[in-house]
């Protein structure tokens, strides 16, 4: 039944409204009112907000315009008499009607993106190339942990880093946690946001497209405490091959993390508690 | 009980003797004293709000630096009090009750006939209820560790780990007013229900009387629930219960909860953090139409008043409002698509969410409709009363951005959400609430307000409040998180964010305009208070308008009316063919023809 009703939302929702939406980015040019994005889901996201731009701002043109008209050309006049209506039921009927159809078309818009970008049995995981890090939140401060060139967890080339290093081209498969109070990984230009929540793991991913290699920005996102304005963390993208190199040269500056003495990072988030992707 | 049995209670009651300054001032059980209590304690309240606001803007343009009347520089933990006391005033303690404690109380009986509220000491608990709820958050600035810095959602685990009594007080403080309004929910329900004048059926209500009503069963179904939760968190706080705190929760360098629990705050754990934030959505996302539906009846009261017109779809905009409280209660979930709760439970509130826009929608056609071909009158109330339709439409659709679950994952949590709260609470229901002062204040105080001071009020007002929170929208966009003390990278105070670096100049124009928009409320006390006692004595139905408040001697003495009341139509019977004036009082059988205008669909 739901997958019928899946089904049914792909088949006739998107096909026609992605059409109506390749129009759109002739006329929005990234990086006004957005910041550049670097990511394909970044990307489908932009375009998203490009369409619900365009088609709320034309509401609100229409609508504006309306009230603007109406205010400048029925000013009350000496001896006018106003004409008496209680209302029209043809028109209630259609102005009930159609904004629930773009309303709805508008929502089924959303259904794959949001499916894609949160949904974990979307997630790349059976990509070979995929990174997967894991994310601790703390007051103030982000952690970051890595499985090191041998890709898995728990073994003596793992590493932690007090940055976000990661390759572009390659999804990144992230496992979140917090310690203390709910924080907000928020990547802009990835147009990636995610609460971590303490007592939950929580996972997410990205892809920074290829040739978006450099130095960007975490923030937080939610309210954490008197010094939330100060966790700032740093990301740094690069590109795969670069990444591989700078991947091994951590995991030796790092490695092995000491799970039997645990730091502060670890004690929180033991071997034990890890969760298979 | 008719109105004149209504009224002739309120005499026997209280009408025939010599009333003390305490009886008729502070312990009043009349309806309109308790309105101007909860008027003049509101509007001392906003003006805290007010700075509280600037106080905020002031750190976003210049981090750090000497605030002026403060007179030092805001420290981390003052700048999140300031963030979080604005809100919890503004939304508690100025605006719900305000629309709901001030209009619901004035407007209600004057407008169905009745003499006085059902339960005018019920009425009166209500007011002192909301005031304990006032002295909380007033006293929270001088306990130990200051107001909350926890933000006005008071999500745990902060507010569970903030020490200091500051948490504690707000959880008090909200409660309180969360009970002044459920003892104002059930008086305005059974009122409404019990105490209409003969003929004045439900289709022959003014909207303002059904906004209150709907409000009332919003307050009276979803309040409760929020009760509910900050006693869970007041009992986390003070009692080591363990409702929001799970296993292992780590703060001040101690682990809090579970079998490696130490120290004195040591707990069972095992709670559930977001089951905060459902709790606290299932009555703060209802607050939001509880902050915006009575001031959706005023305006359409004063529009059609304005206009010389009927409303459009007098039907529609019942059904529509009804609607709104029915989706009210499934939309909740719209706050926490980031939350780490299931992505599918998002998708469902998404499509609901979208649905709510649409009974908003069919309001903004309608009050369109409503001046279609009308013969507007630019009275300041009037002006008001347009402004809120034309910000009413901004606030409404930035709201279509954040329903669409993926684009809210970029706009979620930043000032492009601040931007549209504040276009639906503050550029559309505060204008309606000026409006509404300046509309009814020839009846309630029997004097009329200056036109050039209301109409400077309301111009500049306009101009400021979108200087504003219209750039907030661009900040927004541009990934400004909303709740951070420094914007831009700011060398001296290291920390900020750099993408944010070509943004700052948006800051400092924003807080230039917030600090404009407050002095430029100066106009407006001075007219209030003025015209108090100089203004032209008033006429006791100055805009010609229909419904029964305008029937009463000016001002309105107890028990309202001044004989019995018989309603013969509705309310908004303007320039019918068939009558010589172009208004049509509701009480008024004789001259006019009895039309059943609302009776056409």
């Amino acid at each position: 039944m739901t997958s019928t009703i899946k089904t049914l939302i792909h088949r006739l929702g998107l096909p026609a409204l992605l059409l109506a939406l390749m129009a759109v980015p002739a006329f929005a040019e990234r990086g006004f009112l957005l910041p550049e994005s670097i990511s394909e889901q970044g990307d489908k996201i932009d375009d998203l907000f490009w369409a619900i731009f365009w088609i709320t701002g034309l509401v609100l043109v229409v609508t504006e315009g309306l009230l603007i008209y109406f205010i400048v050309k029925y000013r009350a006049k000496e001896g006018g008499k106003a004409y008496y209506t209680t209302g029209n039921h043809k028109a209630e009927i259609i102005w009930t009607i159609a904004p629930s159809i773009v309303l709805l078309a508008i929502a089924m818009l959303q259904f794959g993106l949001w499916r894609e970008i949160k949904a974990p049995e979307h997630f790349p995981t059976d990509d070979p190339e995929a990174v997967e890090v894991h994310v601790l939140a703390k007051q103030f401060n982000w952690a970051f942990r890595y499985a090191g060139p041998d890709r898995s967890f728990g073994t003596d080339d793992d590493y932690t880093f007090n940055k976000l290093v990661v390759p572009a081209g390659r999804p990144v498969i992230l496992q979140m946690r917090s310690i203390d109070v709910i924080h907000s990984l928020y990547l802009p230009e990835l147009r990636f946001k995610q609460d971590l929540v303490p007592g939950l793991t929580i996972t997410g991913w990205f892809h920074a497209r290829d040739g978006s290699a450099g130095d960007y920005e975490i923030a937080c996102a939610e309210l954490c405490g008197a010094s939330h304005y100060t966790m700032r963390g740093e990301m740094e993208i690069l590109e795969s091959a670069d990444w591989e190199v700078r991947d091994r040269e951590l995991s030796a500056q790092n490695a092995p993390v000491d799970y039997a003495s645990p730091t502060e990072f670890f004690k929180f988030w033991p071997p034990s508690e890890f969760t298979a992707n | 009980m008719t109105a004149a049995a209504a009224a002739e209670h309120g005499h026997g009651d209280h009408g025939h003797h010599e009333e003390s300054f305490a009886s008729k001032y502070l312990f009043s059980i009349d309806h309109k004293m308790i309105a101007k209590q909860f008027l003049f304690t509101g509007i001392f309240l906003f003006l805290l709000g007010g700075a509280l606001a600037v106080g905020v803007r002031w750190q976003l343009a210049w981090p750090f630096t000497e605030v002026p009347i403060f007179g030092k520089t805001f420290s981390p933990e003052n700048y999140y009090a300031a963030m979080t006391m604005h809100a919890s005033v503004m939304i508690f303690l100025v605006i719900i009750p305000l629309l709901v404690g001030f209009f619901g109380n004035w407007c209600v009986p004057l407008m169905i006939g009745a003499g006085d509220m059902v339960f005018p000491r019920l009425n009166m608990w209500s007011y002192w209820m909301f005031l304990s709820g006032a002295v909380f958050f007033l006293v929270s600035f001088f306990v130990e560790g200051g107001p909350s810095g926890a933000g006005w959602t008071g999500y745990p685990p902060l507010s569970e780990i903030q020490p200091g009594q500051g948490v504690n007080m707000w959880a008090l403080g909200v409660l309180f007013t969360g009970f002044s309004g459920v003892m104002g929910a059930v008086n305005y329900i059974t009122t409404i229900l019990k105490l209409r004048a003969p003929g004045m059926t439900f289709f022959r209500m003014p909207l303002v009387v059904w906004s209150i009503l709907i409000t009332s069963v919003l307050t009276l179904l979803a309040t409760p629930v929020l009760a509910s939760n900050l006693i869970m968190l007041f009992l986390d706080r003070v009692a080591g219960t363990s409702f929001f705190v799970p296993d292992g929760l780590v703060a001040a360098g101690q682990v809090w909860s579970g079998p490696d629990a130490v120290g004195e705050s040591a707990r069972a754990g095992g709670g559930q953090v977001l089951m905060f934030q459902h709790l606290f959505w299932f009555y703060s996302h209802p607050a939001v139409y509880i902050m915006v539906l009575p001031a959706m009846g005023i305006v359409s009261d004063i529009l059609a008043t304005f206009a010389r017109k009927p409303i459009f779809g007098y039907k529609p905009m019942i059904y529509s409002m009804s609607a709104i409280t029915g989706l009210g209660f499934i939309v909740w979930g719209h706050h926490m698509f980031q939350s780490g709760m299931n992505p599918y439970l998002g998708l469902s509130f998404m499509v609901s969410t979208m649905f709510i826009a649409l009974p908003s929608a069919v309001k903004v056609f309608n009050w369109l409709g409503t001046l279609w071909r009308g013969q507007i009158h630019f009275e300041v109330p009037m002006l008001f009363a347009l402004s809120f339709v034309g910000m009413f439409i901004i606030g409404g659709l930035s709201g279509i951005f954040m329903a669409a679950t993926p684009v809210d994952i970029h706009i979620h949590d930043t000032y492009f959400i601040v931007a549209h709260i504040h276009y639906v609470v503050f550029a559309s229901t505060v204008m309606a609430i000026f409006g509404a002062v300046y509309y009814w204040y020839p009846k309630m105080f029997g004097r009329m307000y200056n036109h050039t001071l209301g109409k400077l009020h309301f111009w500049l007002t306009l101009l400021f409040l979108n200087g504003t929170f219209m750039l907030m929208h661009y900040v927004g966009t541009q990934g400004h998180p909303r709740r951070i003390a420094v914007g831009a990278w700011d060398e001296t105070v290291q920390a900020g964010y750099k993408y944010l670096e070509d943004f700052h100049w948006a800051n400092e124009v924003m807080t230039y305009s917030a600090i404009c928009l407050g002095f430029v409320q100066i106009p407006f006390f001075i007219n209030l208070f003025w015209s108090m006692w100089k203004g032209e004595k008033a006429a006791d139905n100055p805009w010609k308008a229909n419904s029964l408040e305008w029937a009463t001697p000016t001002p309105p003495p107890h028990g309202n009316f001044a004989g019995p009341v018989e309603v013969y139509r509705g309310p908004y019977e303007f320039s019918h063919p068939d009558m010589k004036e172009d208004y049509a009082p509701q009480q008024i059988e004789d001259g006019t023809p009895v039309v059943q205008a609302q009776a056409a669909h």
